[in-house]
């Protein structure tokens, strides 16, 4: 069967297409990958889906600093907190609804703050778009600050290499779009991920399926026959051979798809245990050693969309599978949980309806999540002394702001899309237990600071771009190449 | 366009037409054979169905003859065109056929319900549910997915296989639990150890002709029908107590996620 192609390429060539190209990019850069593997940085982004106002965590404003605090989103100066030593300014509340939804219950975010303000950054800038989609998009390209690519595809790019599934995308709408700069590798690409409780079944062809269908060895001959004869042979294959979207297959299932089944990820990346109705070991599925753990952890894990990517971003950085993990509440409300709603719709979003109720929650519910996964990753040792954590930035994407104004007095309100907001970064590599920028209070619009000595500017906005340079720069990604400013400000000393 | 590109890619029609002919159709009851160890003595010939399908075959093997002119490799007479280059594709536009394709083909190839396709841990649909967005399909609804990735996944091959292996599967027994409705089963000969009878009968040539027709709506070549006849011997020597029960998922699931059925 030696045939050759109308091209003179033989079959032998095309059976090696998927591993020439694998192994071509895995050869010239082998310096390089191991140089990442030894120093391997780790990004989180945890999408406030909707628009999150930092007016309502972080950037609290009394009353008795605004001069127009009755018709501004001002609160009362009783329930505003502030530790000592530390500029962050935000509230506990009791929620007795959201609006017209009902939802009752605490919504804390001071344990956040006490546990984390030492790695706590809150950096002040204005945005170019209030729809929702593009504004996401932007929140993660800078606005397109470096040929289009996200921060997820950066820091995949520089620390990733070589892992199995280096940008793993739990995200939604703008938030799971890939970048559009092509000189971004394939393998920097995000993996999207809908369903954080069976995503891994994919990372198998053959384990867990139904009793009677043949076992791997039998479907490793039929992958031969498959892989070796008819795809080689077939006029199909022969008449679109350099088509990209063929290579790319046949890369996939002739490279990737054997290094991620050896690895065995269904089982390390499942924490379902067995249960009535979901029969897990019946199907010849494991679980994660640290499934116990995180199920105790992230109890609502499987009725809890965001539990679930949160436990699941936590096994994909520890087991080396991901270095940049994408995760946060897509629109879809969550309801008969643990009261009649649980979440509302629209995420922050749901603000249009009840502005104060549905920030003070979907906060609540961000720093939560984000305080467990913290924990988790200072008990897991990343080596030579340093925890998981210690390599770590998570950055709270949001679309935008809202807008400040309000009835007189109003308790609770509705609000619009607003440009100018500020963003939350956590992590031992930023400069933390600051805020760059500040308030004005008699508007309560943020502004801008020095992007070298972090020195307040009123006159200044920061743009999209600078918080995507800060980010990357605090990671220890180089923007030379791209020609980022240099926001020093926002890097740990 | 060159005249010799216009002949040939006629007779390319022609012989394509001649497989679609063949197998395109509806399921169309083939005997009542089984495989595997859970039949009775096989190896009875299906009634009107079975003599169709051999029909199909000669159609089949026309079919092949005027492929084989048009690509100057046998036929009769005159010098044959000679097409230099004429099945690699310029435009290269391939695509993924992505979920709902895949669902709507696959569902139609193998004669069974969408809903019969898949389903991870007895449970879940695979395309419509678990999988939708790896396997190149949109969620609007929870993530806000409005328009399909370019580009393929890299869960999407593995996904693939699952599809697949649980489909053949449905459609191998299907085929075994109602002889009336089978669509793949025909003639194919077995004995009582779960074995077909004769390797190189034309009722395995035929059993694999009508998945190629049915999921690739075309003829196999006499190199493809060898390949799948190996995969028997294959599994055979691996010493299960069902080989060729096992052969006809595995035969079925190599067809079912070659490139050709996967990609438009």
């Amino acid at each position: 069967m030696g045939k050759t192609t109308t091209r003179g390429l033989t079959r032998r060539h095309l059976l090696q297409a998927g591993l020439a190209a694998g192994a071509g990019a895995a050869l010239w850069p082998m310096g390089r990958a191991r140089a990442q593997a030894a120093d391997r940085k780790f990004l989180i982004v945890i999408t406030a889906t909707g628009g999150a106002s930092i007016l309502d965590f972080g950037l609290v404003t009394p009353a008795s600093l605004c001069p127009n605090a009755a018709v501004l989103n001002a609160y009362p100066d009783a329930q505003v907190q502030q530790l000592e030593g530390s500029p962050f300014r935000f509230m506990d509340q009791q929620l007795r609804d959201l609006g017209p939804l009902p939802y009752r219950g605490p919504a804390n975010h001071s344990d956040f703050v006490r546990r984390h303000a030492q790695d706590m950054l809150i950096v002040t800038h204005t945005g170019t778009s209030v729809n929702h989609q593009v504004a996401q998009k932007r929140s993660l390209t800078g606005n397109d600050a470096w040929g289009g690519r996200t921060l997820q595809e950066a820091v995949a790019t520089a620390f990733g290499e070589g892992l199995p599934l280096p940008n793993v995308n739990m995200g939604s709408a703008g938030y799971i779009e890939p970048g559009i700069d092509p000189t971004v590798p394939g393998w920097a690409r995000h993996e999207p991920v809908v369903d954080a409780r069976f995503w891994p079944l994919g990372l198998d062809g053959v384990q867990g399926l139904q009793e009677g269908v043949p076992g791997k060895d039998l479907v490793a001959l039929a992958r031969r026959v498959r892989d070796e004869r008819l795809d080689p042979d077939s006029e199909f294959t022969r008449t679109f051979e350099r088509s990209a979207a063929l290579q790319r297959w046949l890369r996939q299932r002739g490279t990737q798809q054997p290094a991620l089944e050896a690895a065995g990820l269904l089982d390390r990346l499942n924490i379902i245990p067995d249960q009535p109705g979901v029969p897990i070991s019946r199907f010849g599925i494991g679980q994660a050693p640290e499934a116990a753990q995180l199920r105790d952890t992230f109890p609502l894990y499987f009725s809890d969309p965001l539990e679930g990517q949160a436990a699941l971003a936590f096994l994909l950085l520890k087991n080396r599978v991901s270095n940049v993990v994408t995760l946060g509440p897509n629109l879809s409300p969550l309801v008969g949980g643990q009261q009649i709603v649980d979440s509302p719709p629209l995420a922050f979003d749901f603000s249009h309806t009840s502005h104060r109720g549905t920030q003070a929650l979907m906060w609540s519910r961000l720093l939560s999540v984000m305080d467990r996964l913290i924990g988790l990753l200072k008990a897991t040792e990343y080596g030579g002394g340093e925890s998981l954590w210690d390599r770590t930035l998570i950055y709270v994407a949001t679309e935008f702001g809202r807008t400040r104004n309000r009835a007189a007095n109003a308790g609770d309100f509705g609000s619009g899309h607003h440009l100018n907001n500020g963003s939350l970064i956590v992590s031992p590599m930023v400069r933390g237990n600051t805020v760059l920028g500040g308030v004005d209070p008699t508007t309560l619009m943020t502004y801008g600071f020095d992007p070298q000595t972090g020195a307040p500017d009123p006159g200044r906005q920061m743009a999209e771009a600078d918080l995507f340079a800060g980010i990357l720069q605090a990671v220890g990604v180089d923007t030379g190449p791209a020609g980022l400013p240099d926001l020093r400000a926002m890097r740990r000393a | 366009m060159s005249r010799e590109l216009k002949v040939g890619l006629l007779a390319l029609a022609l012989a394509l037409s001649a497989g679609c002919d063949d197998g395109g159709g509806s399921a169309t009851p083939a005997g009542d054979a089984a495989i595997g160890g859970t039949g009775g003595a096989g190896g009875r010939a299906g009634p009107a169905g079975g003599r169709r399908w051999r029909a199909g075959g000669r159609r089949g093997r026309r079919g092949r003859a005027v492929l084989a002119a048009a690509r100057g490799r046998g036929g009769t007479g005159g010098a044959p065109p000679v097409i230099p280059e004429s099945y690699a594709s310029l435009k290269n536009n391939l695509r993924f056929k992505a979920a709902d394709r895949l669902k709507a083909d696959w569902s139609r190839a193998l004669g069974l319900e969408p809903r019969l396709l898949c389903n991870e841990l007895n449970l879940f649909d695979c395309i419509d549910t678990i999988h939708t967005v790896a396997l190149g399909g949109v969620d609007a609804y929870q993530a806000g997915i409005y328009r399909p990735f370019e580009a393929t996944t890299v869960t999407a091959p593995m996904i693939v296989e699952r599809v697949a292996l649980n489909a053949c599967k449905a459609s191998v027994d299907r085929d075994l639990s109602q002889p009336q409705q089978a669509v793949f089963l025909g003639e194919l000969r077995y004995d009582g150890q779960g074995r077909l009878v004769d390797l190189a009968g034309a009722d395995v040539a035929d059993y694999i002709a009508r998945h190629y027709r049915r999921i690739l709506l075309r003829e196999p070549t006499d190199a493809e029908v060898g390949h799948l006849r190996q995969l028997y011997t294959d599994v055979a020597a691996q010493g299960g107590d069902a080989p060729a029960y096992d052969w006809a998922i595995l035969m079925c699931f190599s067809v079912l996620t070659s490139t050709e059925s996967l990609f438009y």
